[in-house]
């Protein structure tokens, strides 16, 4: 770090970087934009997104804050098993892709998976799941609004409120104009940013400080890092398995996605998505292992990934954090708001409140969601209301519930709507009084075993059998 | 005699030197200020069962600190040392195992602490084990239920 300051980059810098960073966004995103005739054109980039573009968005918009920030804050907590375990959560993406393929084919005119809720299970298990969605949603946009704030202040010192409402204002600004399409292209040239400038940090990292050193560091001082049967570790294995599953399952990020993707794209896109995304947390939780070497002991240990950058690699260092981090985050900032949006166009303001709504009409409240969604976030960031960790532990009880309703939904003919509401309503009630009885190591799992018994009685009492073809809903014809 | 003039510009000068002298008091207070800061350390928690854990100080550090750790209260043999990281007011450390632990600042000629007890104690094997287990039972029943109703599906697709 900078003497003079204190900070790596100078304010100015820092500023200077999110200036050229949102002008090239929101040009690329007016650029692309001008495709967009429909609202399909604009939510679902006209359901032709080919095989490159969509393993990189996959890929991108599963590295968020929580890879370049929480990775390493777990590592430098959990040790070893944080950093394997936070890998694990790349399982989402791999198991996600029989799924998607599966929707692709039960769904080709669908827009969310909102849409396959209702239309599966109908609307007592619709509220329950556009709850579960909207708490979620919320949680994680407002969770990256403040870790953009939160690191350009680490970084250069520059307040807080100026580098939040920066982030914001990008995002919603490129993803306003372009929709879906402007947010798959920034996530290919944002994956491409990620890969190299994690390996580059990781390379320089190594190159700097010996393996060696660090090894012999950590197990003089910090033995516990080191130990394969770390109690804590352990616990928060399987807990941050099920919370990842549930996040990519239910989440219409994920949906959206699946039915934009060209034709038998899906299955092949999630799973290299998810083998791409396999070693970042690796490399980005290494970095943390590093610290007590280096004598570095940061003040909160979510800041231990950018400390050590910035320390190792002085000002470019620096640089190249802040551009990967703030291409982490707003890469998934804009795909949430994409798919947030979507979920409040097509959910809420189509089917429920006003059915017939002309295309164009959509189109335009769909980009009025979107503005609408920004400033809501942004308000809830400005008072810095709770860590990243917290608001997304506690968002673990809500979707771990909806991971076999899910699963069972699109396959079995068998479970039904009662069930697979009170599956997602009692497994979120489990996962929260887990959550705050026991701790947050046991959210998401609780919540995912009191929802797969309820599925599985469910399943063991019915003798329905669904017909698939409600799935495949027709739009009405409207101009 | 002495001469009337000289005798008024030697008084004239030492009355300026008086000027320029401070009281003995105002010069010592920064002096001490200076030799001896108490800083005041404070734990996240008394028991950690994570064996990571928060020190933080009172203030702002003024001059690089170092933390020493001890297995005993009176510091006989320091374990480990760690060096304060900037002008932040908290630390976190990290990868402790189940003992006791005491912490102070290094104390110097200007810096003085007090000091602080921690006690890790990690989870039980068998409850860490227990909620392993039940998260790979179940993970592993959806793993086996979402691909056997997979390739199901597919079979009967083709047929």
């Amino acid at each position: 770090m900078s003497e003079a300051s204190g900070f790596a980059l100078s304010s100015s810098l820092g500023l200077t970087l999110v200036v050229l960073f949102g002008i090239a966004w929101i040009a690329f995103g007016w650029y692309l934009g001008r495709a967009n005739k429909t609202h399909e054109d604009f939510a679902l980039a006209g359901r032709n997104v080919g095989f490159a573009l969509a393993a990189a968005t996959a890929m991108a918009t599963w590295v968020t804050s929580n890879t370049t920030l929480v990775a390493p804050q777990l590592t430098y907590q959990f040790g070893i098993w944080g950093m394997v375990g936070y890998s694990f959560a790349a399982l989402g993406l791999i198991l996600f892709a029989p799924l998607a393929a599966r929707i692709k084919r039960l769904m080709p005119n669908g827009y969310t998976s909102g849409d396959f809720i209702r239309l599966r299970y109908g609307r007592a298990a619709w509220w329950v799941f556009i709850i579960i969605s909207v708490v979620y949603a919320f949680g994680w946009l407002i969770s990256l609004g403040m870790a953009g704030g939160i690191l350009l202040e680490a970084l250069s010192g520059l307040d807080y409120h100026i580098g939040m409402s920066a982030i914001l204002l990008i995002c919603v600004g490129y993803t306003l104009f372009g929709g879906l399409r402007a947010v798959i292209a920034t996530d290919f040239i944002q994956a491409l940013i990620i890969i190299v400038g994690v390996v580059l940090i990781a390379w320089f990292l190594i190159d700097t400080v010996s393996l060696e050193s660090i090894h012999h560091e950590v197990q003089n001082n910090h033995p516990q890092l080191l130990d394969l049967l770390f109690p804590a570790a352990i616990m928060f294995l399987f807990n941050n398995i099920f919370f990842g599953l549930g996040e990519i399952f239910h989440s219409n990020v994920w949906w959206s996605r699946a039915l934009a993707f060209k034709g038998k794209v899906a299955f092949k896109a999630y799973l290299l998505g998810g083998f791409l995304w396999l070693p970042i947390p690796i490399v980005t939780g290494f970095i943390a292992l590093a610290a007590p070497q280096l004598g570095i002991f940061p003040p909160s240990a979510d800041m231990v990934g950018p400390m050590v950058a910035a320390e190792v690699l002085g000002k470019v260092g620096a640089v190249v954090v802040f551009i990967v981090v703030f291409s982490a985050l707003a890469s998934s900032l804009d795909s949430l708001l994409a798919a947030t949006s979507d979920l409040v166009t097509r959910d809420i303001y189509h089917k429920f409140l006003k059915p017939q709504a002309s295309d164009k009409h959509l189109l335009r409240f769909n980009r009025y969601s979107i503005l609408g969604l920004g400033i809501v976030t942004w308000l809830f960031c400005l008072p810095q209301i709770a860590t990243l960790g917290a608001l997304l532990n506690f968002a673990g009880a809500f979707v771990a519930s909806t991971i076999f309703p899910v699963v069972l939904g699109l396959y079995q003919r068998k479970l039904t709507g009662i069930y697979a509401a009170a599956a997602m309503a009692l497994g979120t009630l489990s996962g929260l009084i887990g959550y705050f009885a026991i701790g947050f190591y046991v959210a998401a799992l609780l919540s995912c075993i009191v929802s797969a018994a309820i599925c599985g009685l469910g399943l063991l009492t019915s003798r329905a059998r669904f017909d698939w073809q409600q799935l495949n809903e027709k739009e009405e014809p409207t101009s | 005699m002495p001469k009337l003039d000289g005798l008024s510009i030697h008084i004239a000068l030492l009355f300026l030197i008086t000027l320029l002298a401070r009281p003995a008091a105002a010069q010592s207070t920064p002096d001490t200020a200076q030799a001896t800061t108490e800083y005041q350390l404070s734990l996240s928690t008394e028991r950690s069962r994570e064996g990571y854990f928060v020190v933080s100080l009172d203030q702002a550090p003024q001059a690089q600190l170092t933390l020493q750790q001890s297995s005993g209260k009176n510091f006989a043999t320091i374990d480990a040392e760690f060096v304060w990281f900037g002008d932040f007011t908290e630390m976190t450390l990290t990868g402790f195992s189940d003992g006791d632990y005491f912490f102070r600042l290094k104390p110097t000629a200007e810096v003085t602490s007090n000091v602080v007890q921690l006690q890790v104690q990690h989870y039980p094997s068998w409850q860490a084990y227990g909620l392993f287990f039940t998260g790979l039972v179940l993970f592993s029943i959806l793993v086996v239920t979402l691909i056997g109703l997979h390739l199901r599906t597919r079979r009967q697709e083709v047929a």
